[in-house]
């Protein structure tokens, strides 16, 4: 009976919390409720709803007579469908806002146009991307999954083509021939990687046996999403706060000098962004290959929901639509392209890479030390890269470090690990950063305590597993070396930017080429050339009338 | 079978886990038992007297003038505070997080971050579907062990009742949050139910938590405030805690789900108490949360419960109208108030620039009318320094990282203040330092989120020096976009001009000054 009453306790306090964190939602965003009040676009939803309709109803009538039709469903006419519904949503907002009656040709056709460069641009770093990624993976004898190779060699390419910008803007190399001229020359050497990537996303039929109604809505309207979102970065300057004033214009000044940019954190994303500048000349480029972040990072999740979570097609399709249509992701894929979705994508392949990992491991237990030795190399780049990307990546070196232990020791090293991890942000003023340190009275104290507790727990671990307590000793000081790697010529920058200082904001910021801030210096330059002349005058004329006086 | 020796192995390894448990819990009790004790009382007594004096009834009226007066020096002393060292990030990044108690802001920072207490906007939107699912989902697995479940529950309703009423106080402005009863009382009887039926229902709610809110905010507060030495170890508790019961949830899930959980769990945290509760630093813990909520509750469709049963009901509603408020929300124009600019869903100068009928120079010029011109007064003297305050012309300035002083939240300008005795030596310190410009977005005070309104300030301090130099003649208005009026004298008709001061027709977002 007891366990009956609680069960009807949990019952009630479910409903309590959904229907209230639902309602005050509500009440808290009524930009929903004006959104649906003033809503305009009634005639587009409709066409676009018969459009996907129509899309749907084929699909199903291809999967369920065996015809041919499912074979044209492939990544170029999905990429036709976005066209049409980008061309519809600009003819119906002209209709309505330009007093356009009927869509004007040659308007559609310049836009076709335009996107279809935009894409096709944007196609051509991926493919370049990814072809140098596969050579890097099989270079270096790096097996996975079918499903999860594309992104994780699309990350190792970016990773390796920033590289290669960097070495190039140490010397002020970076012009679009010599860029361009690399990128082909990658994707001919390495043909073989290539070609199959382009008939495979272009040309060959997507996989729709296991998509049901719900999958088929729920891709249609990412679509819709993504289109639409494509469509509105495609503008000669960038419009959010920090895209114009910091990412964007980094980017802008790399191709202005042709090479790095004095000071500034790390800016990896921006560095592969500045492509859009250097080979195209155009911002909008800049900002697609911004916006690829999270495009690459859907792709990512979609790995993560079925092959990790094994989740139904359907329900994966629709968590990454319900991801995608969070309004602060939303922001950042068309109004304030910045290089977060750059850095979501790069942390998610971290995590592919943790899932593939252990489930290699599972499969071929045999060559467990060789195979997590090669993963954790590769997911100490990819945590450096991260970093490089922003330093906030640096929540993620803790979490991956705490793992490794938990892997092998459990839960008494996992909490070792974290006690570890709160020594270290104190000790190195991690939370002064957002000057949070202030409010936090005796941090020291607690700091000491925790180290005491980390290293107790870590004690207690190598005499409780004294044989498992070395292979995540090794694993993590092989993931602190990789991690630092891709970030030391970053910081080998900023010690010669800063002329040789070794502390924490020197090397991790650098020194930009801004103007001094010193009230000082501004005071003693305006008494040089304000206040001391008109003193002297002032003395000067004292004396004169002193002299006349006398 | 099990043969006795393994019986006991196998019992004592439990025991040995059990002993390890308590230990650990004891261990991180005691400890902040210990920092508790040794807290700085001079830090929270204060707040500690308030609550006190504000329980006496017989001697209210007095207390009220003591407590104003107390208020108003405190004001005064964190405005002073604020307006020197660090006030830049103060209004700048730990407005995402707020300016509560500091075991409440960061308690409060999930429901704050879904109902964007702090600030407001899509770019800090993150949706329900987490705070809304992810305790359910805890539970759960608890279906059959009434003392985890009641602890979570517990939890829940307890970080609950801290988040609804400091948010009603943040959003109303009601300074102490033991005030928040009373002002929820007046909001339900101002307001009758069916003209606000889901605020008023809300706030019955809110109502309700104040019960809750009040004993836990006496027991915090003696030992707490603005600053203090508790909130890194409870938030270290509550990690262990939480991450005990995240074990148990997990134990029958295959290794590499609890090791991606153990993952999110650490990133987690650490965002939690580094990021200052900016969303986007904490994305990874989106994208991985709406799947493991997927995953979870997609899995209750075909189970015989009937609890969970309900919960995919609930999910199917309440992410059928995610979708539908996100598609909505995506075609409309975020920023519209009227039926008419309802139709804004794209820029027409970006349409102009798609369909190929602008080229950049238009753009530019829709977007930032008569900017071009200050730009190339700036473009052609490289050498000119440029001082600014917010704006993104920058942009257009060539090599403007090494020309351009960033000073958004005026901190350097306040400094400038400190030593300048006037503004005509401050224009001068410009120029003698090779300032020649001055960019300024004329929106600088709007992001201002802080109790003491610092850079409201500051910022209408500048505004002063602009204003007192444009009339001396010591700045020329290169452009901007605001829109004044100005009435002759012969005329009876207003004229219409850009300016910065007057009677403003339109606000504008910038303006460039040529220091002379």
């Amino acid at each position: 009976m007891w366990n009956n009453i609680y069960k009807v306790i949990v019952g009630v306090f479910i409903v309590f919390w959904v229907s209230f964190v639902f309602l005050d939602y509500w009440q808290n965003h009524l930009q929903y409720i004006i959104a649906f009040h003033f809503f305009q676009y009634l005639d587009l939803t409709i066409i676009l709803t018969l459009l996907g309709a129509g899309v749907t109803g084929a699909l199903m009538y291809a999967k369920k007579s065996q015809s041919n039709l499912g074979m044209w469903v492939n990544g170029l006419t999905v990429f036709l469908l976005g066209l049409l519904i980008i061309l519809w949503s600009v003819y119906m907002f002209q209709r309505k806002v330009m007093n356009v009656d009927f869509p004007v040709p040659m308007d559609m056709l310049r836009l076709s146009v335009k996107m279809f460069l935009m894409a096709f641009y944007t196609y051509f770093i991926v493919v370049s991307c990814h072809a140098l990624g596969m050579y890097m993976l099989r270079t270096f004898r790096f097996e996975m999954t079918e499903a999860a190779r594309p992104i994780v060699a699309i990350a190792t390419g970016i990773m390796t083509w920033v590289a290669v910008m960097f070495v190039l803007g140490i010397f002020s190399l970076l012009y679009w021939y010599v860029l361009l001229g690399l990128m082909l020359v990658a994707i001919l050497i390495t043909g073989k990687e290539a070609f199959p990537f382009i008939w495979k996303t272009l040309f060959a039929p997507l996989d729709i046996d296991r998509v049901n109604a719900l999958g088929i809505s729920s891709f249609y309207i990412l679509l819709i999403v993504v289109s639409l979102n494509f469509l509105q970065i495609t503008i000669p300057i960038p419009r959010g706060w920090d895209s114009v004033s910091l990412y964007l214009n980094v980017c802008s000044l790399i191709n202005d000098y042709a090479g790095l940019v004095q000071g500034h954190q790390p800016y990896n994303w921006s560095l592969f962004m500045s492509l859009g500048f250097i080979i195209f000349d155009k911002a909008e480029m800049a900002l697609s290959l911004s916006f690829l972040g999270g495009v690459l990072s859907l792709f990512a999740l979609f790995y993560l929901c079925k092959d990790w979570l094994k989740m139904n097609v359907n329900y994966a399709l629709l968590c990454v639509l319900m991801f995608y249509l969070i309004p602060s992701i939303a922001h950042q894929s068309y109004l304030d392209l910045k290089v977060d979705l750059g850095l979501l994508f790069i942390l998610l392949t971290i995590v592919v890479l943790l899932v593939e990992w252990q489930q290699r491991v599972k499969a071929i237990p045999e060559n467990t030390v060789s195979l997590s030795r090669t993963y954790i190399i590769l997911i100490g780049l990819f945590s450096g890269f991260a970093f490089g990307v922003k330093l906030t990546a640096l929540m993620a070196f803790f979490a991956v470090a705490a793992v490794i232990w938990w892997i092998y020791n459990g839960k008494t090293a996992f909490l070792a690990t974290f006690f570890m991890t709160m020594f270290v942000v104190l000790f190195l003023k991690l939370d002064d950063t957002p000057m949070l340190r202030q409010f936090h009275l005796q941090a020291e104290r607690f700091m000491w305590i925790m180290l005491a507790l980390g290293l107790g727990f870590f004690v207690w671990t190598a005499i409780r597993e004294r044989e498992k307590f070395l292979p995540p000793l090794k694993l993590s000081l092989l993931y602190t070396f990789f991690f630092i790697l891709p970030i030391a010529p970053w910081f080998t920058k900023n010690y010669i930017e800063t002329g040789g200082e070794l502390s924490t904001r020197a090397l991790t910021y650098g020194k930009t080429r801004t103007p001094a801030t010193s009230v000082r210096i501004f005071h003693k330059k305006w008494e040089q050339q304000y206040d001391k002349p008109r003193k002297r005058k002032q003395r000067q004329q004292q004396r004169q009338q002193e002299q006349k006086k006398k | 079978m099990i043969n006795g020796s393994t019986y006991h192995i196998f019992i004592f390894k439990k025991l040995k886990i059990n002993y390890l448990h308590w230990l650990i819990l004891a261990f991180c009790l005691s400890l902040a038992l210990n920092v508790n004790a040794q807290s700085n009382p001079a830090s929270s007594p204060p707040i500690a007297q308030n609550k006190t004096e504000v329980k006496k009834k017989n001697k209210q009226q007095q207390n009220k003038l003591a407590r104003q007066n107390q208020i108003k020096k405190q004001q005064q002393a964190a405005q002073k505070e604020a307006l020197n060292a660090n006030s830049p990030i103060r209004e700048e990044i730990q407005r995402y997080m707020g300016y509560e108690t500091l075991p409440e802001r960061y308690l409060s920072l999930p429901y704050d971050l879904t109902m964007n207490t702090n600030v407001n906007g899509g770019f800090v939107d993150i949706g329900y579907l987490l705070l809304m699912f992810a305790p359910v989902i805890l539970l759960l697995g608890f279906v059959r062990k009434p003392l985890y479940g009641v602890l979570i529950m517990v939890v829940s309703l307890v970080v609950l009742s801290i988040s609804t009423t400091t948010s009603f106080g943040i959003k109303r402005g009601i300074k102490s949050p033991m005030n928040v009863d009373e002002n929820v009382d007046n909001y339900i009887e101002a307001i009758p139910f069916w003209d606000l039926p889901v605020s008023v229902a809300c706030a019955h709610v809110y109502r309700k938590l104040c019960y809750i809110y009040e004993p836990v905010h006496q027991l915090v507060i003696p030992y707490s405030g603005k600053s203090d030495a508790i909130t890194y170890p409870l938030l270290s508790l509550l990690f262990v805690v939480g991450f005990f019961l995240l074990q148990k949830r997990l134990q029958h899930h295959e290794k590499t789900t609890a090791a991606i959980v153990n993952f999110l769990y650490m990133f987690t945290f650490v965002w939690w108490i580094l990021a200052s509760g900016i969303v986007w630093y904490g994305y990874l813990i989106l994208a991985l949360g709406f799947a493991l909520v997927v995953a979870a509750v997609s899995k209750y469709r075909n189970d015989s419960s009937r609890l969970k049963k309900v919960v995919f009901g609930l999910f199917v509603f309440t992410t059928l109208s995610w979708v539908a408020m996100g598609y909505v929300y995506r075609i409309s124009n975020h920023h519209f108030v009227t039926e008419d600019s309802a139709r804004l869903m794209f820029d027409i100068p970006s349409v102009k620039y798609q369909t190929g009928e602008f080229d950049k120079g238009d753009v530019i010029n829709n977007l930032l009318p008569g900017v071009e011109k200050a730009l190339d007064d700036i473009n052609n003297n490289p050498d000119a320094l440029v001082y600014r305050i917010g704006t993104f012309i920058p942009y257009f300035i060539r090599e403007n990282d090494r020309r351009v002083l960033q000073d958004n939240q005026l901190g350097f300008f306040h400094q400038l203040t400190q030593k300048f005795k006037d503004p005509s030596s401050i224009t001068e310190a410009l120029k003698a330092s090779g300032y020649r410009y001055i960019l300024v977005d004329l929106n600088t005070a709007s992001i201002d989120k802080t109790p003491e309104k610092s850079l409201t300030m500051k910022f209408s301090s500048f505004l002063g020096y602009l204003s007192w130099n444009e009339t001396n003649r010591d700045l020329e208005l290169l452009a901007t976009n605001r829109v004044i009026t100005l009435t002759p004298p012969d005329s009876p008709n207003p004229l219409y001009t850009h300016g910065v001061f007057g009677n403003v027709y339109k606000a504008g977002t910038f303006a460039v000054y040529k220091i002379k």
